[in-house]
């Protein structure tokens, strides 16, 4: 019991010691990256993750506020939940040595604001995935969101600092949806707890229901970036590219997947989602995201915002397939969190090597930096959904899955989108290997390097192990 | 078997040469090289250690052996991208042709994308980029399909061997059907062959020419063994072939099309589909990477010597490069079917069982074709290179290409003479009512010199039509990308435009313009309380908005 309470503190404690140490660099470096394994090591240890069903489900309150609302944890998270925080502080080990580096490497000003915030944002999307009621993952939700803003802003240039606003304004509003939703919840049914086998909406009187579906959804749909709601996550990309990496790939963009997928899968249900048509606009608005946003990719210039764009489109596939079947939508999950991380730590990488950001600039970056490159063919080979990363075998898992009546249109889309994506990320890969221009070699960071070295073989490895089973 | 012989084993030979590529990758000069030739022997001794099924057997087996031959072709190349590349594609290759399992052949199937993009790309050329994209994504679409066919007939868990789909009105099967196709440079999806291999390096088109369309073959006779419309598409594929290599004027291009019309024999073997049409396929298979590997071998040669590939800039080598010219004309002999060349005994295999289905349209279309074939390469071509006028200075040929032509060459007439050593080891073993088959039959023979004479009548003829003019080609393959790439950027332009205007909106609704509230120095959301109450009541009509919608949707 007490060890999921530390997995949720030490990451708050770090932060907060973090933001204490001033100027001591080294202790503040050194606590940034060990609270990382020491919670991943807590998650591994964590008894009840094999056997869920043997356990009685215990919820933690850590604050009550009577009137069945509380603020608690629990130590059985659902499948989605494991996998969200599995991902995310598996993630965290190599993102934290990869944002140190890129910290010193680019002289970054208020670094100590940064790590702490850094701290932050992942520690409440660690909470998000082990709250036990729709409160608290709301209050972390939020909390995700806060501590994200100052970070997108960090540049504190006018760019970023717009960017950081529409973010907010974005997030926020769809986080007013979603209260709403949860509002109209709790007053029907007076009970806010996850429920393992039934949707939540049951005692709701039906005329509500649809609205409340709506809520929910278009709440959770801001963070997920479904278009028209998605123009905050290429702003975003002014951010230093630690948090593109870890946050814009990985923890916030995933925590609006994450919430959709329980969204539709633990509180409204599956039966609730088919029966309203809610599943059909859910598929249809994805379905033109991934098109749409596949396309835009396309024509974009600047790397990390066409990996943004990128990302819009599978973060897509995820709530695509989440539809139908949750099972597929997770192996997705993590194969597009682990190689699209790598993609941002590449960027990250050329632009703090030789200060290029457009990929029209990068002809023959593949001999400048020939390490940090071949990680990035690998992975965007794997986004493409070619071996040998995990992303070859979540394509053929998407493609798989037959629901029935839409069978026709539902893989079609996968195999026209990875067609795009090979358009938009293929060109970038013979652009930077072959080119006429001879380039100098450059040193490359170590510190950077590594942890990206280390996620893509995971990934190569990952799929091995898939394949077999 | 064991479990080691059924699933290990085969991927085994493979990967030898998988594993053997970065050990050629990172040793350096000629030890590297040399690793590089003799992985493919290592492999070799591996494959005839253990006992595969026939058909899987003869795939790998000449695979193997082709790879040997063009990676002696390639000793004197010093391009390390090439060699691993190389290795990979070769390696994958004969791992989608003897894997058993559907995720290992998916899995081989996309590595020889891989390793194919990567050879051609290694040539590092503007057009060798363009083409390698160009390539990329034939192949991907090829992957996706094939990949679509096989979760979707959720196949990954089923039996892999011995499997024969026959009702394409199934999707999962019409899928894979069209993914392979696509391999097999079916017209119109074939333009992948005549625009990219001329635009490779010339040693690696040895490599090309030999793998990725045969085993888009051996997949067709695994699973599609006797579907009739592939009679037709094979039909279809050999004249649709040799038309466009009679207008080529780039000889690696006129050889790629030549690699579209045989390709057409076989297919058309695999649409037949008695046993005996089918061991047809699969000689005729052998035969054509064996000749063709040799005819590219030759034209990358005779690049090699001249610096230049263009047939009217090129002829009177005769003198200079006899030792090209000796093995470009079995060569072109063994590609046309003349007696006692290895092209003989397999493509008369495929057009006796033609004559036996009482497919008498088919048997003329293939004869046309033969002509077409000894008529585009074996006179037009060796005509115009090789005798004329022109003096062309030449550059000493290295001993490995010699070597490696002279070896293919051998082969060519081996197995033309003693037909066999090739039909001993085919599934079928060639037998035609109850004997071996005999391509030595009088009527065959007479047959196929008529095709030779007819072939040099017209050439006679036609002179002046025959001869090469520089000139592009233009067909329909060129004219639907076209299409497809300006539909891409239209509608890439599109997306753009709507993102603009979802832009422009959304900012006009959060007032997020440039002249807006922010100074620079300001981080805190909402100093200006009034504008703050705008901004929360503009929110909140949205919210009315879209809450009044659902309402109405419900």
């Amino acid at each position: 019991m007490n060890s999921i309470i530390s997995i949720l503190l030490i990451g708050f404690m770090a932060s907060f010691l973090i933001s204490l140490s001033g100027s001591k660099t080294k202790i503040r470096n050194f606590i940034f990256t060990i609270s990382p394994f020491i919670v991943f090591w807590k998650v591994l240890n964590w008894p009840n993750f094999e056997n869920v069903f043997q356990y009685e489900i215990k919820n933690i309150d850590l604050v009550n506020f009577g009137e069945s609302l509380s603020l608690s944890i629990t130590n059985s998270p659902n499948t989605i939940s494991q996998v969200f925080l599995y991902v995310v502080t598996f993630l965290w080990i190599f993102a934290s040595f990869y944002t140190i580096s890129y910290v010193n490497k680019n002289s970054i000003k208020k670094s100590t604001r940064f790590l702490s915030l850094f701290t932050l944002a992942v520690s409440s999307a660690i909470g998000l995935s082990i709250s036990a009621n729709l409160l608290t993952f709301f209050i972390f939700y939020e909390l995700l969101t806060i501590a994200t803003w100052p970070l997108v802003s960090h540049k504190e240039t006018r760019e970023a600092i717009g960017a950081g606003r529409r973010y907010l304004i974005y997030t926020l509003s769809g986080a007013s949806l979603m209260i709403l939703g949860i509002a109209i919840i709790w007053k029907y049914s007076g009970n806010l707890d996850f429920q393992q086998s039934r949707g939540m909406l049951d005692e709701v009187p039906l005329q509500f229901r649809s609205l409340t579906i709506g809520l929910l959804l278009l709440g959770a749909s801001v963070k997920a970036a479904i278009v028209p709601l998605h123009s905050w996550l290429p702003r975003a990309m002014v951010a230093p590219t630690p948090v593109s990496a870890l946050l814009h790939a990985v923890a916030v963009v995933k925590a609006g997947v994450f919430a959709m997928l329980i969204m539709m899968e633990n509180v409204i249900g599956k039966n609730l989602m088919l029966e309203s048509g809610a599943s059909k606009y859910v598929l249809i608005a994805s379905g033109i995201t991934i098109l749409y946003s596949s396309l835009r990719a396309c024509g974009e210039d600047s790397l990390k915002k066409r990996l943004a764009y990128s990302t819009i489109a599978h973060l897509s596939y995820i709530i695509y397939a989440g539809v139908l079947s949750v099972g597929i939508a997770l192996i997705h999950f993590v194969a597009h969190a682990l190689m699209k991380i790598v993609l941002f730590m590449v960027a990250g990488m050329i632009q703090t090597m030789t200060r290029k950001r457009k990929i029209s600039e990068m002809d023959g970056i593949g001999s400048t930096l020939p390490k940090t490159f071949t990680v990035f063919t690998v992975s965007a080979l794997g986004l493409i959904g070619l071996p040998p990363a995990l992303g070859f075998l979540s394509k053929f898992f998407l493609l798989g899955w037959l629901p029935g009546d839409l069978e026709f249109l539902y893989g079609w889309i996968f195999v026209i989108a990875g067609l795009l994506s090979g358009v938009y990320l293929f060109p970038i890969i013979v652009k930077g290997w072959f080119s006429t221009n001879k380039l100098k070699k450059i040193n490359e960071e170590n510190g950077m390097l590594v942890p990206m070295i280390l996620i893509t073989i995971s990934a190569c490895i990952m799929t091995f192990l898939g394949g077999g089973s | 078997m064991t479990t080691f012989e059924n699933y290990f084993y085969p991927f085994f030979i493979s990967l030898i040469l998988i594993w053997l590529m970065p050990l050629s990758t990172y040793t350096k000069g000629k030890i590297g090289k040399l690793i590089h030739v003799s992985a493919p022997l290592v492999s070799m001794y591996f494959l005839l250690q253990g006992s595969l099924p026939e058909l899987k057997f003869v795939f790998a087996f000449v695979f193997v052996l082709i790879s040997f031959l063009s990676s002696l072709n390639g000793f004197h190349l010093k391009n390390k991208l090439h060699d691993c590349s190389s290795l990979f594609y070769a390696g994958s290759a004969i791992g989608v042709v003897t894997s058993s399992s559907w995720l290992n052949f998916l899995l081989c199937w996309e590595m020889m994308l891989l390793g194919s993009v990567f050879l051609i790309l290694s040539n590092n050329t503007p057009e060798s980029r363009s083409a390698g994209i160009k390539y990329f994504y034939f192949h991907l679409i090829s992957g996706s399909l094939v990949m679509f066919g096989i979760a979707m007939g959720n196949l990954a868990g089923q039996q892999f061997d011995g499997i024969l789909f026959t009702n394409i009105n199934e999707p999962h099967v019409l899928l894979i059907l069209l993914g392979v196709l696509i391999n097999a440079a079916v017209p119109p999806l074939h333009s992948w062959v005549p625009d990219v291999y001329p635009k490779s390096s010339p040693v690696a088109n040895v490599f090309l020419s030999a793998f990725t369309t045969k085993a888009a073959v051996y997949v067709l006779i695994q699973f599609f063994t006797a579907l009739d419309p592939l009679i037709y598409i094979g039909a279809i594929m050999a004249i649709y072939g040799v038309v466009f290599a009679m207008m080529s004027n780039n000889i690696r291009q006129l050889l790629s099309y030549h690699i579209v019309s045989q390709v057409g024999y076989m297919v058309a073997g695999v649409g037949i589909g008695t046993p005996f049409s089918v061991d047809g396929s699969t000689a005729h298979a052998f035969s054509h990477i064996l000749y063709k590997g040799l005819l590219f071998m030759s034209a990358s040669s005779l690049i090699y010597v001249t610096g230049k590939e263009k047939i009217t800039q090129l002829g009177g080598l005769l003198k200079k490069t006899p030792l090209i010219f000796i093995c470009f004309i079995i060569g072109a002999l063994s590609i046309a079917g003349a007696p006692g060349f290895n092209g003989f005994i397999s493509k008369s295999m495929i057009v006796e069982s033609a004559h036996i289905a009482h497919l008498d349209t088919i048997m003329i279309a293939l004869n046309i074709a033969s002509i077409g074939t000894f008529l585009s390469i074996g006179i037009k071509m060796g005509w115009f290179v090789f005798f004329g006028r022109k003096n062309i200075s030449v550059k000493k040929l290295p001993l490995n290409m010699s070597l490696a032509m002279t070896l293919s060459s051998l082969l060519c007439i081996a197995f033309g003479i003693k037909p066999d050593l090739l039909y001993k080891i085919l599934p079928g073993k060639a037998m035609i009512e109850g004997s071996i088959y005999n391509p030595w039959g009088k009527t065959h023979v007479i047959h196929s010199l008529e095709t030779l004479g007819i072939a040099v009548l017209v050439f006679l003829i036609f002179k002046k039509q025959i001869t090469p003019k520089e000139k592009v080609i233009k067909e329909f393959g060129h004219l639907y990308s076209k299409i497809l790439s300006n539909a891409l950027n239209a509608s890439i332009v599109f997306s753009k435009k709507i993102s603009k205007n979802i832009e422009l909106e959304t900012g006009k609704l959060l007032k997020t313009s440039k002249r807006d509230i922010y100074s620079e120095n300001s981080t805190i959301i909402g100093e200006n309380p009034s504008k703050m109450a705008t901004l929360g009541e503009r929110l909140l009509t949205a919210l009315f908005l879209v809450l009044v919608f659902l309402i109405i949707v419900k």
